[in-house]
């Protein structure tokens, strides 16, 4: 086998240009009246801009991701010594340790793979197509979780910069507290009846579905 | 059954978090005898009472670790990654 | 609308009129009144009719906790009119009554039948013989039976919610050592709940005047105040290991997760048994108060009170002040007459007991006496104080226990679990109270849900249910809509006199008080539920392009596209595609990797090449066949490992179990989720494929069994040449996010060669011409690897140790007994699958696993199970169809299509 990288059928980022990148929820974005926009490679359900919503949702899928394995003391050394259940943010990249032995990166798709070349030590696996991704934020995001989950989400328990797994809409989910609200990742075929789940669940809530941070117009981000 | 254990990474969590791994067994070494290797396959001790026994995080870090818990109260009294237990 | 005039507590607002319908007739009460005291204002007295006798109910509690008002609103039975608000329009019925509230044809049977009386076992008595009758007398049994009615046309457009929530402390109960306990723990900094089922916070200072209404609104200010959150009118449904408590508030059920549990449910009042003590215009003190200082109602003209403590009193003092005539206190209790009764120029007839009330469908008065002094005290409210009981359901849940404490004539907390914490003194009645009337004629109730009287608690006992359970048992006292609340205290009473204890010594002990506390309506139970439903990264495709999609386990997969065998034809004759992203996919990797797999696996990975797959199957230590898939080594430590859809999960616990156990040097990741997969399959897929990829497919370069990474159509793709369904075939997997871009692709390049995409039934029948089995269709629990036509994978030679080996060598020491073959019909006719093979004289020795009709092959063929005896080439075995016919066929060893394998390997 003369391939150098074992895990390139993994990785998106080793698509070439002009194939489709699909997140799961690109159908109910559609039938949500969303448009579905090209950025870098991924087609990315575009919302109109209009009134803050909270609580509001996106799709974040298109987020790299990558698995870390290793030996404690590799992800202690990788990890700069991050506890577990602790989640560290450094530029556009986020670190987070699951378990002594088990960590992800989370970052901007266009810097995975310079990224993952940059790791030594633990095994990075790209995990960006197996990880759908989904933002709850506003002020009232706490409310949408306690109607998706058991999970323990009070200030007290799961305040800013923390990450832990758990089950929401009864299915295994990677949460990360970035201070401004979460970030969940389950599995990717789980993707759109997550992203259906949370919407009825916050249906009460008033939540609407919003263009993720990375695709909306610097004016929206402001 | 709601009680809650405490997963060695992700702390306390509701049992339905968790899929139950059964009784710690000791494995026997070869297939000569025949009692204790049916007994290791098909016997349980059954305890009423504090026992040891195995759990995956299934909804969580989905990692296995042991557990002492009084089958009589479903009272968890420790908790460990595999072979750590007190 | 005669109230009486505006007072801090009251809980109307009366400047916003609501009105509302009852049996059709408007009728208008204020904001803040319930259903019961509008319906009380506006005269109403008879509320309901009893469950069994079907006599005339009135307000007995007014506070949700007997079954004298449920009614039934706007469709809903079963509701608590005490306790609902009033609401504008809405349409509010009696239940349990036909033809009508006053005129009730059950209850005129049971008048005009004397000794027909449905006392305790009547049902199972009376209607057991004749036998050939029960149907007729099942007709009538359900159109009586029940409480309200569920109209089937009736649709309720209305979200139910299932909230989560963490909090330090949780206080069941509203009253005062509920508020204090709350307020305390609020401003020791820990986040606090309340629950208070009740319209008022404050419990009993709510209803018993000026200054008490204020310290409880004072308390329920300095709650808020404290950040206590509080719930209301909500109840919590029961406590649960863990320290859950369900908590019913509105349309929500609320899961609480408490650190800490404060039971602050206090007391109920308690009825007393005597004759006729149902009838409307009999209730509690706590109730005649509730309506004079909360809803500003007068009960009525003239009261007498019957009492077993101070409340009734207090009751007396308050109906006075009301305007009420009060004619006397009959008070159980010896002793000096009461100062405040003098003050208000009430009789206080002390040392006298209940004997019966008068009256036919409404109290006109009550007998009491004193040993053999009798007096009638005509009066049309009969009040009763029969002491109150505190409440230990939840205690005794949370794991607590109660003991009897005979100073007091009251259980008290004894155990008190972790976690929990009572809130208040154990309140209890100083006096004994009598467990009936000795010398009533009238009918005495001791349960008002289930019409048990004191006759068939007495009647139990006689048939020998001589406990306080098996007498609850049967006579259902205890066990209706109230759960004991209004009848615990008294049945246990009556069977300690029954059984001839002396009750203030020695009770016949406490029923068990099980959750839901208050009767829940299975709306709220099911809430809004969810199906985690796994979908491929194709599925609109599929979807979009007719497919039959159905679940298959967890996933939804398309069974066909419209035409089955015009799917497998394709496959045969050209090119077929399927989806097969819902394989369980693993990375296993590490220093220790090879090692790890040659002890799961009982054949070998070690020797294995790079850009080399291998089939594997994984077995249980007891031999059994666990599941099955291949394995690709990408790398000396790194290998991919495939595994069953439905086995993906179970695969990834087994793998990592057996790493937790050994501690090995390697990491077992799933990335199942990451990788979509699809099987391009049939004689054109290398001419196909080649359209998209500058990979070597050529035999030579890329042979049967190769593993080669490959860009296809710009995706990066590991290509497995495996064939499950027996035609040349590369199992392509890739980035899931690219699942529906690479299929597209193949589609349109296979679309000169007539490309068709396949479903499972299509695959179902392909892989059965190669007589491949399926893990858990063709094998179950106690299939093991020899008998499973598979010895050739069992590598008994291995140095290592490996799962399953000592139970195989067992097997292979014992000798086979049963055998997995193929089969093939004489006739052509398909049996079913789990048709039996039968032997000699009809018995059944195997069983058809598979089956289908095979249109390349031309006939019927399958895959059984037979003795091992018959498991030689050509035997003939016989098959018993469920259908009734017997099937001839005969045994195969070897794939019905291709047995050589030359095709996959073309």
């Amino acid at each position: 086998m003369s391939v150098v990288d074992p895990y390139a059928f993994m990785s998106p980022s080793a698509a070439a240009a002009g194939v489709a990148l699909r997140t799961p929820m690109e159908r109910s974005h559609l039938a949500a009246g969303a448009t579905v926009e090209e950025r870098d490679g991924w087609r990315i359900g575009v919302y109109p801009e209009t009134d803050e919503h909270d609580p509001w949702i996106a799709d974040v899928s298109h987020l790299g991701k990558l698995d870390l394995r290793g030996t404690a003391a590799e992800l202690d050394e990788l990890t700069g010594g991050l506890g577990t259940g602790r989640a560290r943010q450094d530029g556009d990249v986020w670190t987070l340790r699951l378990t002594p032995t088990h960590g992800f990166v989370l970052c901007p798709f266009p810097r995975l793979a310079s990224l993952r070349d940059s790791i030594i030590g633990p095994a990075a696996i790209d995990v960006t197509c197996g990880l759908a991704g989904l933002a709850v934020g506003g002020s009232r995001w706490r409310h949408v979780m306690h109607r998706s989950s058991g999970l323990d989400v009070r200030e007290s328990s799961f305040p800013p910069n923390r990450c832990m797994a758990g089950s929401v809409m009864r299915v295994p989910t990677l949460i990360v507290n970035d201070g401004d609200g979460i970030s969940m990742f389950v599995g990717w075929e789980y993707g759109e009846y997550f992203w259906d789940a949370i919407l009825d669940a916050g249906a009460t809530l008033g939540i609407a579905a919003r263009t993720p941070a990375a695709a909306r117009s610097p004016e929206a981000v402001a | 059954m709601s009680f809650l254990l405490q997963c060695p990474n992700c702390g306390r969590r509701p049992v339905d978090e968790f899929a139950y791994g059964g009784e710690v067994t000791v494995r026997p070494k070869s297939s000569e005898d025949e009692r204790a290797l049916f007994s290791y396959l098909y016997f349980r001790k059954n305890v009423a009472g504090p026992q040891r026994e195995w759990w995956f995080h299934s909804s969580g870090c989905r990692e296995w670790f042991q557990a002492e818990r009084d089958t009589l109260s479903n009272e968890v009294l420790q908790t460990a990654p595999p072979g750590g237990l007190a | 609308m005669t109230r009486l005039a505006e007072r801090r507590g009251e809980l109307i607002d009366r400047t916003t009129p609501v009105t509302f319908a009852w049996r059709g007739e408007q009728v208008t009460g204020f904001a803040g009144d319930t259903i019961g005291s509008a319906l009380y204002d506006a005269g109403v007295r008879v509320f309901s009719r009893s469950f069994k006798y079907h006599r005339p109910r009135g307000l007995l509690c007014c506070v949700g906790q007997c079954p004298n008002c449920l009614v039934q609103v706007d469709g809903e039975p079963a509701v608590r009119a005490c306790t609902t608000p009033v609401a504008p329009g809405i349409q509010v019925d009696p239940i349990n009554a036909w033809p009508s509230l006053d005129t009730d044809f059950l209850h005129a049977v049971g008048r005009a039948t004397p000794g027909f009386g449905m006392q305790v076992g009547f049902y199972y008595k009376t209607f057991i013989r004749p036998r050939w009758a029960w149907k007729y007398y099942e007709k009538f049994l359900r159109s009586a039976a029940g409480l309200g009615k569920l109209d089937p046309a009736h649709r309720r457009e209305q979200r139910f919610e299932k909230v989560h929530r963490h909090v330090d402390v949780l206080v069941i109960g509203g009253g005062e050592s509920g508020l204090e306990a709350a307020i305390a723990a609020a401003r020791d900094g820990r986040e606090t709940a309340l629950v208070e089922e009740g319209l008022a916070l404050g419990g009993r200072l709510a209803f018993s005047g000026i200054a008490a209404a204020g310290r409880a609104a004072d308390l329920t200010a300095q709650a808020a105040e404290a950040g206590v959150e509080i719930l209301q009118p909500a109840w919590a449904g029961g406590v649960y290991e863990g320290n859950l408590v369900p908590v019913y508030h509105g349309n929500t059920m609320y899961r609480f997760r408490a650190g800490e549990i404060v039971i602050a449910t206090g007391v109920i009042e308690q009825p007393l048994v005597f004759g006729r003590n149902d009838l409307p215009g009999v209730m509690l003190g706590s109730a005649a108060r509730r309506l004079v200082n909360q809803f500003r109602i007068v009960p009525g003209e003239q009261a007498v009170v019957v009492t077993a403590d101070d409340l009734g009193i207090e009751t007396a003092c308050d109906l006075a002040e009301a305007g009420m005539q009060v004619v006397a206190v009959a008070d159980l209790r010896e002793g000096e007459e009461d100062e405040r009764l003098a003050v208000n120029g009430i009789e206080h007839l002390t040392g006298f007991a209940p004997v019966e009330a008068r009256g036919r469908k409404h109290a006109t008065g009550l007998v009491v006496a004193r040993g053999s002094e009798r007096q009638t005290l005509a009066a049309d409210t009969v009040v009763m104080s029969g002491g109150t009981v505190a409440q230990w359901g939840m205690l005794v849940q949370a794991g607590g226990s109660v003991r009897y404490d005979r100073e007091r004539r009251v259980y008290v907390p004894d155990q008190v679990p972790a976690g929990v914490r009572v809130a208040g003194e154990p309140v209890g009645t100083q006096s004994a109270v009598p467990a009936k009337s000795a010398t009533a004629r009238g009918t005495q109730f001791v349960c008002y849900c289930e019409d048990v009287t004191t006759k068939d608690v007495h009647l139990s006992v006689e048939e020998g249910f001589a406990s306080l359970e098996l007498s609850k048992r049967y006579t259902t006292v205890t066990m209706g809509p109230c759960q004991g609340k209004m009848c615990h205290r008294n049945s246990g009473l009556l069977i300690a006199q029954e059984l001839g204890v002396d009750p203030d010594e020695e009770r016949a002990g406490v029923t068990t008080a099980r959750p839901p506390h208050n009767p829940t309506s299975f709306s709220l139970l099911a809430a809004r539920g969810y199906e985690p439903e796994k979908r491929t990264a194709v599925h609109h495709w599929h979807a979009e392009n007719g497919a039959k999609i159905l679940w298959a386990g967890d996933w939804k997969r398309p069974y066909d596209y419209g035409a089955a065998e015009d799917e497998t034809a394709a496959v045969h004759e050209s090119l077929g595609l399927i989806d097969v992203s819902t394989l369980g996919k693993m990375i296993v990797r590490g220093p220790e990797a090879a090692a790890f797999l040659e002890r799961i696996y009982p054949n070998r990975y070690g020797d294995m090449k790079l850009a080399r797959v291998r089939y594997g199957i994984v077995c249980g230590d007891d031999g059994s066949i666990l599941d099955d898939g291949t394995v690709a080594r990408l790398s000396e430590d790194e290998y991919y490992v495939t595994t069953t859809s439905s086995g993906a999960g179970g695969m990834e616990q087994w793998f990592t179990w057996w790493n937790a156990v050994w501690g090995m040097d390697c990491q077992i990741v799933n990335v199942t989720s990451a990788i979509a997969a699809v099987n391009l399959a049939g004689p054109n897929a290398r001419t196909a494929l080649r359209k998209l990829t500058d990979f070597d497919l050529s035999n030579e370069a890329f042979p049967y069994l190769g593993a080669g990474h490959a860009t296809v159509a710009g995706v990066p793709c590991l290509i497995l040449r495996i064939g499950f369904v027996g035609e040349l075939g590369y199992e392509i997997h890739y980035p899931t996010a690219a699942g529906e871009h690479l299929w597209s692709e193949l589609m349109a390049a296979g679309e000169e060669f007539g490309v068709k995409p396949f479903g499972l039934e299509p695959q179902r029948v392909l892989r059965l011409e190669k007589m491949h089995v399926i893990i858990g269709q063709d094998t179950n629990a106690e299939s093991q690897p020899l008998e499973a036509a598979m010895p050739w994978i069992v590598k008994l030679d291995k140095e290592n140790d490996w799962i399953g080996r000592y139970s195989i060598e067992w097997y292979q020491r014992r000798g086979d007994n049963h055998a997995l073959v193929g089969f093939e019909c004489r006739n052509g006719a398909v049996p079913k699958e789990g048709a039996q093979i039968v032997g000699e004289g009809g018995m059944p020795v195997g069983r058809v696993t598979s089956s289908r009709f095979s249109r390349r092959l031309g006939k019927a063929i399958g895959i059984a199970w037979v003795p091992a005896a018959s498991s030689e080439e050509g035997t003939p075995i016989v098959i018993s169809d469920p259908t009734g016919a017997t099937i001839p066929a005969d045994v195969r060893r070897s794939a019905f299509y291709d047995p050589e394998g030359a095709l996959l390997r073309s």
